[in-house]
């Protein structure tokens, strides 16, 4: 305990991680032709995979994005709840991140703001609708059995809170556009 | 017991997508055999005369995770097998809830999954400090986690306060550490001094 306070080297929490993300280009399709995507064709992340980026330009966020939200996904970026969907999949999103750091620009976070979050599969644009402070333990802040695309975004709040807080500022948005869907049948 | 007991809850669908991890990974998408055994996670235990359901959160894992492997007809009989036996198990010892569970019928559901676990190589870990659940195969890789710790942090909203990769708030917890501690020992002195 004391070597962790008094050290004179500075710790590395920066664990290895595995990345899946090659960007594809925002104008084009990334399978010809197709306006959707088997999930046959995709690499489907495992957990602690960087599998793409999320960029909100009017919160000054632009950031890695994680399947899974450990410590080494915080660390690095934010990190999608591994029992929530990936983007393009219709159901919803969950993504968190330290207030801090990747997520410290929520603060700025006001509806009408888009966000973009890109994979190696597809490019997702979103329109935040809501932005609301709850309490980490309030169910109703999110509905993991929704089968409809919705991303929502989450982050401790206040955020200049260093400790430990029950609150959460939880950003809603809503699917604007995207450059492909994925088909889940196999 | 009440964690044990949520532990163990949890612990039951880590056990299915345990033992469905026989196949190897390949094909990504949810195929018909796949498809019976989301289905038969949706479907309802009675405790007590009181149906309760698996989260939501959970059944994404298992979609998250059959996403990335294929199954075979079979194997989803022998894994819906296993999700009925255990349905059938809490059912008959007649609890309300799974935190009634004694430590006896605990041990039984934990001797239950280890001896599903132990055949496909993967491992069930629990950290009773933090409260955190996890399966893991071979490479480390994790196939299904929660956390049923009392604080912030629970599943599926996370600790998001701080980064603690940053040297300075590192200091700043040393210190609070060093405070605390050095308030436990003035009070425990001061007790010991009014004995």
């Amino acid at each position: 305990m004391g070597s962790l306070f008094f050290s004179n080297t500075e710790k590395n929490f920066s664990e290895k991680y595995n990345n899946i993300f090659v960007p594809v280009n925002e104008e084009t399709k990334p399978v010809e032709n197709k306006e959707t995507i088997k999930l046959s064709e995709i690499e489907f992340p495992s957990y602690g995979d960087q599998f793409g980026e999320l960029i909100i330009e009017d919160c000054q966020i632009n950031t890695k994005l994680f399947f899974g939200d450990n410590d080494i996904a915080l660390n690095n970026g934010v990190g999608l709840y591994n029992g929530s969907a990936i983007p393009g999949y219709g159901k919803t999103i969950l993504i968190g991140g330290h207030n801090n750091t990747y997520f410290n620009g929520l603060k700025y976070a006001q509806t009408g703001q888009q966000i973009l979050i890109r994979t190696s599969y597809g490019n997702y644009k979103y329109e935040i609708t809501d932005v609301q402070i709850k309490n980490y333990n309030d169910k109703s802040a999110y509905d993991l059995a929704a089968d409809k695309e919705n991303l929502i975004l989450y982050t401790c709040y206040p955020f200049d809170e260093l400790g430990l807080t029950p609150k959460r500022c939880f950003v809603y948005a809503k699917p604007l556009s995207s450059n492909i869907q994925i088909d889940k049948t196999k | 017991m009440k964690k044990i007991a949520k532990v163990l809850s949890s612990a039951l669908l880590a056990g299915v997508i345990a033992v469905s991890a026989t196949v190897a990974a390949s094909a990504a998408g949810i195929n018909a055999a796949e498809q019976k055994i989301l289905d038969e996670l949706h479907t309802t235990v009675t405790m007590d005369g009181v149906e309760k359901s698996i989260p939501a959160s959970y059944i994404n894992q298992a979609e998250n995770y059959f996403n990335t492997v294929d199954y075979t007809e079979e194997q989803a009989d022998a894994v819906i097998a296993g999700i009925e036996d255990a349905k059938a198990y809490i059912e008959s010892i007649g609890i309300a809830h799974m935190t009634d569970l004694t430590v006896d019928q605990a041990n039984t559901l934990v001797a239950k999954i280890n001896t599903a676990l132990s055949p496909v190589g993967l491992t069930l870990s629990y950290t009773k400090a933090t409260g955190a659940v996890s399966i893991v195969d071979t490479n480390g890789k994790v196939v299904f986690s929660a956390n049923f710790g009392s604080g912030a942090g629970n599943d599926p909203i996370k600790t998001t306060g701080a980064d603690f990769n940053v040297p300075g708030v590192i200091s700043v917890a040393g210190v609070g550490v060093l405070l605390v501690s050095a308030a436990g020992v003035y009070l425990f002195k001061a007790k010991k001094n009014e004995a």
